[in-house]
């Protein structure tokens, strides 16, 4: 229970101070009696160690100034830690309220001889100990001299303290506690609301239009239901009813179809009588589809012939027979062919 | 997560993935409702259309029904009119002796016999006349019997002169009746 309340005090702590618009940097400046130490917040890797009593130690904190500068920015900001003998943590029974706290403030002064007055008092996590019957609350204390120390050395050296807090916290108070802060800001809090209220709007924005189209679409697929359940099906086999049609009509036309598939006697005849040399004579004519046979007399018979290929329904116009009978004039009897044209 | 994993990215990164999981626990459901939705419109508006479909085709087909009913019972159809068969025949007869009559000449035999044809609905009535016309008026009929209905499709034709003015004829042709058009 201890360590999901510990994930979601680092968690949200995490967010609050990302969100909140408030500086931060990527590096502590961990103070002792002894040394100053430049490290990288979160793996703890150490940048840079100097020595106080090193004779050259001023130059030496330049150096490390310069390469926070390099790292977090122009004024190298910093977090502060405090050595660990100058920060305690105790346990209070839970509810804390601000009364508590002070109430703690009160007690830690009993412990150390100090005033009360003297102390920061920083409230941390609720846990649960396995000896206590109620839930105790963390708190962390530290003299306001040594905050007010720690901060005018950073200062002094060239650094932003952003924040002081101790060298090592217990697990459970997750990312320290926070003795000072900086009013230093990214952005002022005004733009943050601004931002979480156009995030808050867009996002609702978007969430309504998709509930609206989601519900139109709805609609229409009710309507598109409705309709199609009125829609009354046609109880009839199109198909068939296409096949009867078409039956139909090809019966319908049957009589005009047979006109045009056949040479029309007439327009045989008449075409004959147009070929005809004036010496013909024909005496029968007979006609069978595809051909024509003529019987007939006369003497020109090379002319009519001719005539006969000249003609579009007539072609390979074939003598027979023939036999000459009085006055050099012949008989004949002559086949020809009829192309399957009728009048165009 | 363990102490040494928590860093600001961590944190940024934790929270975008529970966006990231809640955002696709309300889109995924979102999405397969509006899929599902325009499944459902797709499927009636294609039931509705092909309803619509067949009803245009119906009407069109129906319309045309009509219009081929029209032409055929229309004379220029060209079929013989008679209720049945065997008065087909004698329509038939009276037709051709009328029209051979019409054009002053004289009918010396018809005969006549019926087959149903592979067109459904429609009877053939074979004739085979012989008949003596006037030279003259030979054209004339021949463009009556062909060309106006009901007309008599010509199979075969025997035209045989004898020096006269008149022209024997013999002619094998077939009318069509169809049936249920007798109005």
């Amino acid at each position: 229970m201890n360590s999901i309340r510990s994930f979601l005090a680092w968690w949200l702590g995490e967010l609050r101070l990302v969100f909140s618009g408030r500086a931060r940097s990527p590096l502590s400046l961990a103070m002792s009696s002894k040394e100053v130490a430049l490290i990288e917040r979160g793996i703890d890797n150490p940048l840079g160690v100097v020595e106080l009593a090193d004779p050259d130690y001023a130059v030496q904190i330049e150096g490390l100034r310069s390469i926070a500068e390099k790292r977090a920015g122009p004024s190298a900001p910093v977090e502060v830690r405090l050595p660990l003998d100058q920060v305690r943590f105790l346990d209070l029974d839970s509810p804390v309220s601000e009364t508590g706290v002070n109430n703690a403030a009160v007690r830690v002064a009993d412990e150390i001889d100090r005033k009360a007055g003297d102390l920061v008092v920083v409230p941390g996590p609720s846990v649960r100990r396995p000896n206590e019957k109620i839930p105790q609350v963390i708190v962390a204390t530290t003299l306001k001299s040594t905050i007010a120390e720690a901060v005018a050395h950073a200062r002094n050296w060239g650094f932003q303290p952003l924040r002081v807090t101790s060298a090592d916290w217990p697990p459970e108070f997750v990312g320290g506690p926070n003795f000072y802060a900086s009013e230093g800001r990214v952005r002022s809090s005004l733009i943050s609301r601004v931002i979480w209220g156009l995030t808050a709007l867009t996002v609702l924005l978007i969430a309504s239009a998709a509930a609206l189209a989601l519900g139109t679409r709805g609609s229409i697929a009710e309507a598109t239901r409705l309709q199609a359940e009125e829609a009354t099906p046609l109880e009839r086999d199109m198909g068939e009813v296409e096949i009867r049609l078409a039956n139909y009509a090809h019966s319908a036309s049957a009589a005009i179809e047979g006109r045009t598939e056949t040479v029309p006697v007439w327009y045989l005849l008449s075409e004959l009588a147009a070929v005809m040399p004036g010496d013909i004579a024909l005496d029968s004519v007979k006609y069978r589809p595809g051909t024509v046979s003529v019987e007939g007399r006369g003497t020109s018979l090379d002319l009519m012939a001719r005539a006969m290929e000249r003609s579009p329904l007539f072609s390979e116009p074939r003598i027979i027979e023939t036999r000459v009978s009085s006055k050099g004039i012949a008989r004949f009897r002559m086949d020809i062919t009829v192309n399957a044209r009728g009048p165009l | 997560m363990k102490n040494a994993g928590r860093s600001t990215a961590a944190a940024i990164l934790l929270l975008c993935a529970l966006s990231a999981a809640l955002a696709a626990l309300i889109i995924v459901p979102t999405f397969a409702k509006w899929n599902a939705y325009g499944k459902t419109i797709r499927e009636n508006r294609a039931t509705v259309d092909q309803i619509q479909a067949d009803e245009r085709d119906f009407a069109r087909l129906t319309r045309a029904g009509g219009e081929w009913i029209d032409f055929a019972r229309n004379d220029r159809a060209g079929f013989l009119k008679a209720t049945t068969s065997e008065q087909a025949r004698l329509n038939a007869r009276d037709y051709i002796t009328a029209l051979i009559e019409g054009y002053q000449g004289s009918l010396s035999s018809i005969a006549s016999t019926v087959e149903a044809s592979s067109r459904e609905r429609i009877e053939l009535i074979h004739v085979e006349i012989t008949a003596r016309v006037p030279k003259s008026r030979l054209p004339a009929m021949m463009i009556a019997m062909e060309d106006e209905p009901p007309f008599i499709l010509v199979e075969s034709f025997t035209l045989s002169s004898s020096g006269s003015d008149e022209a024997a004829i013999r002619l094998k042709g077939t009318m069509q009746r169809f049936e249920g058009v007798e109005r």
